[in-house]
């Protein structure tokens, strides 16, 4: 790996590389916005307020597969940890 | 462009056909009614649709690699120009006084064909869909 490309939260606030953490929060608070979203949207298909059946569905579709996404960066984040605390010392 | 646009683009398809679908329930509901004044019979509707521009901060966004549109939209609904059906009935309650009915111009095949079109165009932009919830799917298995 090239020593200017490190790994990004190691320099945070360094060599204007963008930490990783201000991406991940914002990212979970999109998935947050869009779970809210799909749930009024539900609530509004209940009342009978929707025109629209697959409006819902793409909705709640959206919010799943944004959730698998930030799930596997999860996973993976948490490898890599666990990957360095089995570390030999 | 990101990875929900194909859905978005897709989902814009859907509106169209579902209110094509709407106008042809309209139409055929329409088919029978009648009128003693040709002004006043029902006028079969039309729906008119055309490209949907892409907002013009997306296009300043993503520069080059924008799609230039977003997918498509409803610019209309409009009213069909064809003549109302003018038909001999002395004896029916709406005849005007030369004995003539008068009722929409609606050709029940056409509605039907128009309803197969529309279905058929709901279903292709439903497998447009799928197939970028797969793909996006296939996509997270990486590294699995």
């Amino acid at each position: 790996m090239n020593s200017t490309q490190v790994d990004p939260i190691s320099v945070k606030g360094q060599n204007n590389i963008e930490s990783f953490e201000p991406w991940l929060v914002n990212k979970f608070d999109e998935l947050n916005e869009n779970i809210t979203e799909s749930d009024m949207l539900v609530r509004k298909l209940a009342m009978g307020e929707t025109e629209n059946l697959h409006q819902v569905m793409i909705a709640m579709e959206k919010s799943k597969l944004q959730f698998s996404l930030l799930t596997e960066v999860r996973n993976k984040l948490l490898e890599g940890y666990q990957e360095v605390m089995r570390m030999q010392i | 462009m990101d990875y929900f646009s194909a859905m978005d683009i897709s989902a814009t398809g859907l509106d169209l056909e579902r209110t094509r679908l709407d106008l042809i329930a309209l139409n055929i509901a329409n088919a029978t009614t009648t009128n003693s004044n040709p002004n006043n019979v029902y006028r079969p509707l039309n729906v008119i649709a055309s490209p949907k521009a892409a907002s013009f901060e997306t296009q300043l966004d993503g520069q080059l690699k924008q799609l230039p549109y977003s997918g498509v939209e409803i610019t209309s609904i409009d009213y069909s120009r064809s003549e109302p059906r003018k038909v001999l009935s002395p004896g029916h309650p709406h005849a005007d006084k030369d004995g003539f009915v008068f009722s929409p111009d609606i050709n029940l095949t056409v509605e039907m064909l128009d309803l197969i079109s529309a279905r058929r165009g709901y279903e292709a932009n439903l497998k447009v869909i799928s197939a970028a919830k797969t793909m996006n799917e296939r996509a997270l298995e990486i590294g699995k």
